[in-house]
């Protein structure tokens, strides 16, 4: 709740700075309420699972710069409550930062969210933020991270420097919730490795620049690992989960001609129990306004590597992913994206679909099937092969 | 051990090719001859191209302003012949007899249609009421003392000739002999050559004359003579001592000649080749034939020496070639992909010869790298060779360079610390080297070109030039006397600028004629007083003119523009830039829209594209940096030993610049080329030298020390050997007297030198304090590196295309409508788009924009999108580019996501509005081919409709009908757009035009309706800002996200 009261007051007191100021700062409020309902029609693997959920969620975002752009400050809070499962009712301040901008280099202090990387099936580089799990699964959702940011753009291309002081755990379903191991696992049950616990710092580069139609990135990390290392399991300790220290090296690559995007991410991360390599990459290529209906159809492929194989946490370890995005380009922005992952060495099969639809300006409705079948009993997804879901979220934006 | 089962597979396929190859030696003499028989069979059809506009591209837009002016004032080339009278007599009898003479000589140069000089300069004045023209010299040996003191004040007094054909002394004066030259290799010469002989003539029957020639036809031929003069006398003299050093460092004359003959036909076959690809040589890629073979020469000599030292130590020679070409393989193979890589790299600039030099070079490096492994090693198995054997073969190995890896290694830290500071300091210096592109400094002064060049810029005129081409508003306005009036005041800032020479307008000749029709009176030294008068004026003079010296060259067909010529001194490149940008502004800030045109000249072509092919040959010393950089670690499996080459490799080449900085301080074009080409080459050490110690490591599990004593063993000779080889064959490339290729040979001499010296100093010491660090690292699956290098090989596939399209009444109006519209710097517009179904049901879209201009190509605008609430925050970017595709990124502010996108699909509707995603894009006229309908009135005002249909097959039109309107600026006023079946589709209305800035038109109001489903969409634009804080800089992808 400090949190919230000291949010206030800066946002306040900008505000009251903004009036006296005879340039106008530029502020901005957002908000979207959001009512879901999730349905999991196969029965419960593990005992107390329920199969449905009602949920609600409040995402206000504010924003203010000063006129000539060099000031700027972000909130973004969080938050959802779930009539059944505790764990999933959560408050988490996405954004909160100060940025100062100098044109040739800006410098952020707070809270934020960064996304590195190319790819569609899976993120790879991406390393800086936690995943919010149990807000989605696919860890397309994330948690904000407390950082000292760094951007410059020179003519050899842009840099950006992370000094992350905090490590953020992820958070698991609990009892009653889907998508969960057979042991309820909480957040503090995966532990740090370090004595400094989540106090030991981070710290991350990316560079990356444009070459005509390559897009070239190169990261590194350094720090506490953001995805739980597992190294198998067995009766007595139950999963062995934890957060070890990594270095990661990253490269992300897009070449974009005409309509078709070659794409490609891969890493090398090591830590002193574990060393592998993970690559994604494919192609997308899009069908521009078919018909002359205004439609777009994206079809893109994937082929995911991971040399950890039955360790890699994702499950993801060499699966080929298709899919396609369809977008009418209409009044209502409605679009469709499906796909599939097939493993190529097991059985395991992921389909998901999901499609929304703006109505009446500030409305938006949005469905979401996700399945997964025949999943291999040596692979860690092999915990969720119940949890088929359909679920329908319409949210009103304010 | 380390060593992975692809590495001992890898080893057994070399091992069994090399066998293979020295059992079937006269089978690979046979592969290698049906090979050269085939490229080499290219050789005949090889040509060289002396056109100094080869140096760019077509799409120049230098190039193109420049091409415009030429063919407008008929001008294409001309010869500057200055002449000077030993005793400073030019107005004596004799003098001017002479000059009379040489000019009636110089009337019959091939392909020339006029000559200019003070003899026959139009002396214009009256006699009586008439208005007279004549020759300012018609009878030199009928003139007197009193008369030829006239004529020398008249011509001195003259704007048009004086620091023109005549210096302020009276000493020097200049024929100007304008010809058009064909596009045929022996035109240049056969013009050259005459001139040559009729000066040469001329003076022997007048010896007190001295003759200096230049012009740019002196300058195309000075390029290709240049080259020749390469070709003749260095390209032997490199050869020579090739033949030396490969013996010298070898001592067997066998090696020496199966060396020489695998670097001589790599170059036959890369010059075969690229005549087969209808490459042309230049005198920028004259000199590929010495880079491919110092390269070939490298791959050779790493393998014979190889070879020999196994032979003395006892092998039997054919077990002795297999297992050189088993140890060389790898390293061989990358070298030559890394020194392609380099030279491909040439390809990111903007100047064809050095990418058809890059690509030359490349092909050659293929070839070398073919016949080394393939050819090399037959020839070695063929002839018979001797060596000395060594009495105990394996306890010398280690004993050369003992002492020296002991040294550095006592002293390791001295000498890290050292090469830190040397690089930083080079770095800073490095920076410091200004860019500079003069093309008569192209030539040292050992070229006649130059001297004569030098000459007449000290003593006549200067050679720098830039022309502009002034328009009136309309047909025959040139007379306007509002027009002469602004262009005068031009003409008067311009001569007011310290580098200015000389500067010929056209406003001399309206003064002129007034005042010769007003009896000679100097009151009516003016601009006659109306229009009317002007014309009647300037038809007279014009009729007065004999054939030949008329006023094409200065004014054109339909009397609707002038030529604005101006001399300037000797400057450099930047400077040049700035002049012309200044020239520009001023014309701008001071005359009406119609007259602002762009300065052109040969000049600011070699001026800008320095400017430009740095910058894009950063990238791609950059991008090839990194490529190298992953093949390396792709070789060595390891990310270490490729981040710790990335390191010996670059070095060299800022130690190396730093040092030029004291040498010259100043870098030209081909220089520019020198960071992607010497960092192939000297790679080649680095890899070498990995190679060798990682191998000592693996397979003879030394120590890191011991491994270094082994590889300096290895391959210590042979580095040293190549390295020495090289900057010799670059030494006699510094003799060439065109600078481009001179200082390109010294710096890259001095980048060797740094490398070698980094390689035998600071590489080893890296090594070995690399080894404490080490993690456990080989435990990589092979399956990773070849799908990387798949990936590598996907990314690499580019496609160029080229069109050029002709011109039109059409093009001009839509040139002409940009041109308006050009140099708004930046604006944000605040769009509220409205949404009308065919109920009048209406949806309301928010948008901010914001555009800025990009210098030399189109435009970058950013939308940010704020209603409908779901998409709030959205962003996306959009390079427009006047070639080729666009670039496109979108910004999704619910991940934090930058995403490029695909360009191609610009004919859907924008957020379910009617307009398109090309309608919103800003118009670039490159993209469309026109047509010039007709002409009409709209609302009082002139319109001009002209037909565009989109080059680009992904337009969702077939044409597009765009209003001009030609009273305001040529602002569109409709647009009328037609679908692929050629049916009218939309039409598009701009209303409440307002002017920003006095200059820019902007619409209130669009309004696109679709004819064919009944729906609308209207965009209002409110806060209009123009020339804000905002610049390219910010908006890139980084900027979208906050």
């Amino acid at each position: 709740m400090k949190v919230i009261l000291f949010l206030t007051m800066i946002i306040l007191s900008l505000g009251l700075f903004s009036q006296s100021d005879s340039l106008k700062w530029q502020s901005e409020f957002l908000l979207e309420l959001e009512i879901e309902q999730q349905f999991f029609p196969n029965k419960n693997a593990y005992p107390n699972q329920r199969d449905f959920f009602t949920s609600g969620a409040i995402k206000p975002k504010f924003s203010i710069s000063s006129p000539d752009k060099k000031h700027q400050f972000v909130a973004e809070a969080f938050l959802r409550g779930s009539l059944q499962d505790v764990n999933r009712s959560h408050f988490d301040i996405r954004e909160v930062y100060y940025r100062y901008n100098k044109g040739k280099w800006a410098l952020s202090v707070g809270s934020k969210r960064i996304f590195w990387g190319v790819t569609e099936s899976a993120h790879l580089v991406d390393i800086i933020n936690q995943a919010d799990q149990v807000e989605q699964f696919d860890g397309s959702e994330k948690l904000g991270q407390p950082m000292v940011q760094f951007t410059t753009n020179t003519s050899v291309g842009n840099l950006e420097l992370y000094y992350l002081p905090i490590a953020r755990r992820r958070q698991f379903a609990g009892e009653n919730g889907r998508f969960r191991f057979p042991i309820v696992l909480d957040r503090k049950d995966i532990p740090f490795t370090t004595e400094a616990q989540e106090w030991h710092p981070s710290a991350a580069a990316r560079w990356y620049n444009t070459f005509g139609k390559l897009d070239l990135g190169l990261s590194y990390f350094y720090g506490v690992s953001r995805e739980p290392m597992y190294l198998g399991f067995d009766v007595a300790n139950g999963l062995d989960l934890t957060y070890p220290i990594i270095h990661q090296a990253g490269i992300d690559a897009q070449f974009t001609t005409g309509a078709l995007m070659l794409k490609m991410e891969a890493i090398h991360r090591n830590n002193k129990k574990q060393q592998f390599t993970a690559l994604v990459t494919g192609f997308e290529y899009t069908f521009g306004n078919v018909a002359n209906k205004g439609l777009d159809i994206g079809i893109v492929s994937e082929y995911l590597y991971d040399s950890r194989g039955l360790l890699t946490f994702s499950g993801l370890d060499n699966d080929l992913f298709i899919g396609s995005r369809l977008t009418l380009s209409d009044i209502g922005g409605t679009s469709f994206i499906g796909g599939a992952i097939f493993d190529l060495n097991k059985s395991t099969r992921l389909y998901r679909l999901e499609g929304s639809r703006r109505f009446k300006g500030n409305w938006k409705a949005t469905v979401l099937a996700t399945t997964l079948s025949d999943v291999s009993n040596k692979e860690i997804l092999y915990n969720f092969r119940q949890d088929d879901l359909i679920q329908l979220s319409i949210s009103k934006f304010f | 051990m380390g060593t992975t089962k692809n590495q001992n597979q890898l080893e057994r396929w070399t091992q069994s090719f090399a066998t293979t190859i020295v059992k079937n030696k006269w089978w690979s003499l046979l592969f290698t001859v049906i090979i050269v028989g085939i490229a080499g069979a290219g050789l005949g059809k090889l040509r060289f191209n002396a056109d100094s506009k080869v140096f760019f591209s077509k799409e120049n837009p230098q190039l193109m302003a420049y091409e415009k002016i030429e063919q407008v004032y008929s001008d294409d080339d001309n010869i500057l012949i200055a002449i000077t009278e030993k005793n400073g007599q030019i107005f004596s009898n004799e003098s001017l007899e002479a000059i009379k003479i040489l000019v009636d000589s110089a009337w019959q140069t091939p392909y020339s249609f006029r000559v200019d000089a003070i003899t026959n300069f139009q002396y214009t004045r009256s006699e009586g009421d008439n208005l007279l023209v004549s020759d300012l010299v018609e009878d030199p040996q009928a003139l007197d003392k009193a008369a030829l003191e006239k004529i020398k004040q008249i011509a001195l007094a003259e704007p048009l000739l004086q620091n023109r054909l005549i210096n302020k002394d009276a000493t020097v004066t200049g024929i100007n002999i304008s010809c058009k030259i064909p596009n045929e290799n022996t035109a240049t010469p056969e013009v050259v050559s005459y001139i040559r002989k009729m000066t040469a003539d001329w003076q022997q029957e007048h010896p007190t004359m001295e003759v200096h020639l230049s012009g740019n036809v002196m300058l195309e031929n000075a390029f290709s003579e240049t080259a020749q003069k390469d070709g003749q006398t260095l390209v032997p003299l490199v050869f020579g001592i090739f033949l030396v050093m490969i013996f010298f460092s070898t001592r067997s004359v066998s090696s020496t000649i199966s060396s020489f003959l695998v670097v001589i036909i790599s170059i036959l076959c890369a010059l075969g080749t690229a005549a087969w690809l209808g490459i042309d040589l230049t005198s920028a890629s004259s000199n590929a034939p010495i880079v491919i073979s110092t390269l070939a020469i490298s791959d050779c000599i790493h393998i014979t020496i190889s070879f020999l030292m196994l032979l003395k130590e006892g092998k039997h020679k054919n077990e002795a070639i297999i297992e050189s070409i088993r140890v060389n393989f790898l390293p061989v193979i990358i070298t030559s992909v890394t020194t392609i890589i380099g030279f491909l790299s040439l390809n990111t600039g903007d100047v064809p010869p050095y990418a058809d030099f890059g690509n030359i070079s490349a092909i050659g490096m293929g070839f070398a790298l073919l016949f080394s492994l393939i050819t090399l090693p037959a020839l070695l198995a063929i002839f018979p060779i001797k060596v000395k054997q060594q009495a105990s073969g394996t306890k010398v190995a280690f004993n050369r360079y003992d002492k020296y890896v002991d040294f550095i290694f006592k002293n390791k830290n001295p000498i890290l610390y050292a090469s830190i500071a040397i690089t930083l300091v080079g770095s800073y210096f490095t920076v410091k080297n200004q860019l500079n592109d003069e093309f008569i400094k192209y030539f040292n002064a050992s070229i006649q070109f130059r001297k004569d060049t030098d000459y007449i810029n000290k003593n006549l005129t200067g050679i720098y030039n830039l022309e502009f081409s002034i328009p009136a508003n309309g047909d025959g306005n040139i007379n306007d006397p509002a027009y002469l009036e602004r262009l005068e005041a031009f003409t008067n800032y311009v001569k007011a600028q310290p580098e200015v020479v000389h500067v010929n307008s056209f406003t001399e000749v309206p003064k002129r004629v007034n005042k010769a029709m007003h009896s000679d009176s100097p009151d009516f030294y003016k601009n006659p007083d109306n229009i009317e008068e002007a014309a009647q004026y300037l038809l007279l003079y014009e009729l007065s003119l004999p054939y030949g010296l008329d006023l094409n060259n200065q004014v054109n067909n339909g009397k609707s523009e002038t030529r604005f010529t101006v001399t300037l001194r000797e400057i450099q490149s930047r400077q040049m830039i700035d002049f012309a940008d200044r020239m520009k502004n001023w014309l701008t800030k001071n005359a009406p829209t119609h007259m602002i045109s762009d300065g052109s000249s040969l000049s600011l072509m070699f001026a800008h594209i320095g400017e430009r092919q740095v910058g894009s040959l950063i990238n791609g010393a950059i991008l090839s940096a990194i490529l190298i950089t992953i093949v390396l670690m792709i070789t060595f499996r390891s990310i270490k030993f490729g981040a710790l080459s990335i390191v010996s490799n670059v070095m060299p080449a800022l130690i190396g610049f730093g040092i030029w900085y004291f040498i010259l301080g100043y870098v030209n074009l081909g220089m520019t080329a020198v960071f992607g080409m010497t960092l192939g080459i000297i790679v080649d050490n680095s890899i070498h030298f990995i190679s060798k110690y990682l191998r000592a490591k693996e397979e003879k599990a030394l120590s890191s020390r011991d491994a270094i004593r082994y590889a300096f063993d290895k391959v210590g000779t042979a580095i040293l050997a190549t390295t020495a080889i090289l900057c010799l064959g670059f030494f006699v490339l510094t003799q060439s007297a065109f600078l481009i290729n001179s200082s390109l040979a010294l710096i890259t001499i001095i980048i060797l030198l740094a490398s070698v010296l980094v390689c035998f100093s600071t590489l080893p010491i890296l090594l070995e304090k690399m080894d404490h660090y080490t993690l456990n690292t080989k435990n990589k699956k092979t399956m990773k590196t070849s799908i990387t290098t798949a990936l590598i090989c996907l990314f690499f596939i580019t496609g160029l295309s080229f069109t050029t399209q002709g011109q039109d009444k059409g093009l001009e109006i839509a040139q002409k409508a940009k041109n308006a519209d050009l140099g708004f710097v930046n604006y944000e517009v605040e769009t509220k788009m409205v949404l009308t179904n065919k109920n009048g049901q209406t949806t309301t879209n928010l948008l901010t924009s914001k555009a800025v201009e990009v210098k030399g190509d189109g435009e970058k605008s950013l939308i940010n999108f704020n209603s409908p609430k779901d998409v709030s925050g959205t962003k996306t970017l959009t390079y427009t580019h006047r070639k080729g595709d666009d670039d496109q990124w979108i910004y999704l502010p619910a991940v934090a996501r930058v995403k490029r996108l695909t360009s191609s699909n610009k004919s859907g509707p924008f957020m379910g509005s009617e307009f398109a995603f090309e309608d919103l894009t800003s118009f670039e006229v490159e993209k469309f081919d026109y047509k010039f309908i007709k002409e009409e009135t709209m609302n009082g005002s002139k319109i001009a409709i002209v037909e565009l249909t989109p080059k680009d097959t992904k337009s969702g039109y077939s044409k597009k009908n765009v209003y001009y309107n030609l009273d305001k600026s040529y602002r569109v006023e409709k647009i009328e757009f037609f679908d692929r079946k050629n049916a009218k589709l939309k039409t598009l209305t701009y209303e409440g035009y307002k002017l920003y800035e006095q200059k820019y038109w902007r619409a209130d109001k669009l309004a696109m309706v679709n004819l064919q489903n009944g729906k609308r969409t209207e965009l209002f634009f409110s806060k209009y800002k123009f020339k804000t804080a905002l610049t390219e800089a910010s908006m890139t992808e980084e900027n979208l996200k906050n």
